[in-house]
């Protein structure tokens, strides 16, 4: 069996990134050139799955932000809307080579256990991300996330409230 | 990204940006139009994944916001999702 190390934060001297092939090279590049130096803006924090050898494997990269709700009138007049705090799963990739192990599902579900962390200590109130295509939105909507506009099928921007992540793991 | 290429794009462009362009293509041995649509989308991917800010549509907010006011519910797709087996083992 397929033998790997436990979710940790990228750390580009010790992670092998250059072989990583997910089949979507925007992904792939942005692993290997640009996640290392992402970390030092503080722009998005990477996580990553990588085997005995330390080889990635898998990779996600989150960063905070906020939902923007002063489109609608009806909440609005109610009094100006603050942002919501959530997080962003801005990008989540396995490579080829180890599709169909639930390393996927494994990441996304480190990252959602992550924000009802911060949920506690500060504020977090959803986790956000963006599919690519409609084969993402799908792999997202199987793992419970919603589209904000549920009457708009070609929205690719999904959430999970932190109330019913923190409501479904103290479940199970 | 995709590969059924049915839809155009038409933009205009400066002496000095094609000519900057056609260079930038030809050092990456792809033509101007596959070179202008593999960085834009990389851009694309770049400014989707680290937006610091989401501005949903108006009826989006408004289900949003009725979602955040109700009580906290089980997600039973995410409960069978994370009850399923995985097929590795960690190495601790």
């Amino acid at each position: 069996m397929t033998r790997l190390q436990r979710p940790a934060l990228l750390d580009p001297r010790r992670h092998d990134r250059d072989q990583f092939d997910c089949g979507e090279p925007v992904l792939d590049e942005w692993l290997r050139r640009y996640a290392g130096q992402n970390r030092r803006r503080d722009t998005a924090a990477t996580w990553v799955i990588a085997d005995a050898q330390n080889v990635v494997v898998a990779y996600a990269s989150i960063s905070m932000t906020g939902i923007d709700r002063s489109a609608a009138p009806e909440i609005v007049a109610k009094g100006a809307p603050d942002p919501v705090p959530a997080l962003l799963l801005g990008r989540l990739a396995v490579d080829r080579r180890y599709a169909g192990l639930g390393i996927g599902t494994t990441l996304a579900a480190h990252v959602l256990a992550t924000a009802v962390e911060l949920n506690e200590r500060a504020a977090c109130r959803a986790v956000v991300v963006t599919a690519l295509n409609s084969n993402a939105r799908s792999w997202w909507q199987r793992l419970g996330f919603h589209a904000f506009d549920p009457s708009d099928s070609d929205q690719l921007d999904l959430y999970l409230l932190t109330a019913e992540i923190e409501a479904t793991l103290r479940k199970s | 990204m995709s590969t059924i290429k049915e839809e155009r794009l038409q933009i205009r462009v400066g002496p000095a940006d094609k000519a900057l362009l056609e260079r930038a293509a030809a050092a990456s041995h792809l033509n101007v139009s596959a070179f202008v649509v593999a960085a834009a989308a990389s851009r694309a991917e770049e400014v989707l994944a680290e937006r610091s800010s989401i501005r949903l549509s108006g009826d989006a907010a408004i289900a949003f916001t009725l979602a955040l006011e109700r009580p906290a519910q089980v997600n039973d797709r995410l409960a069978s999702a994370l009850r399923r087996k995985r097929k590795f083992s960690w190495v601790d």
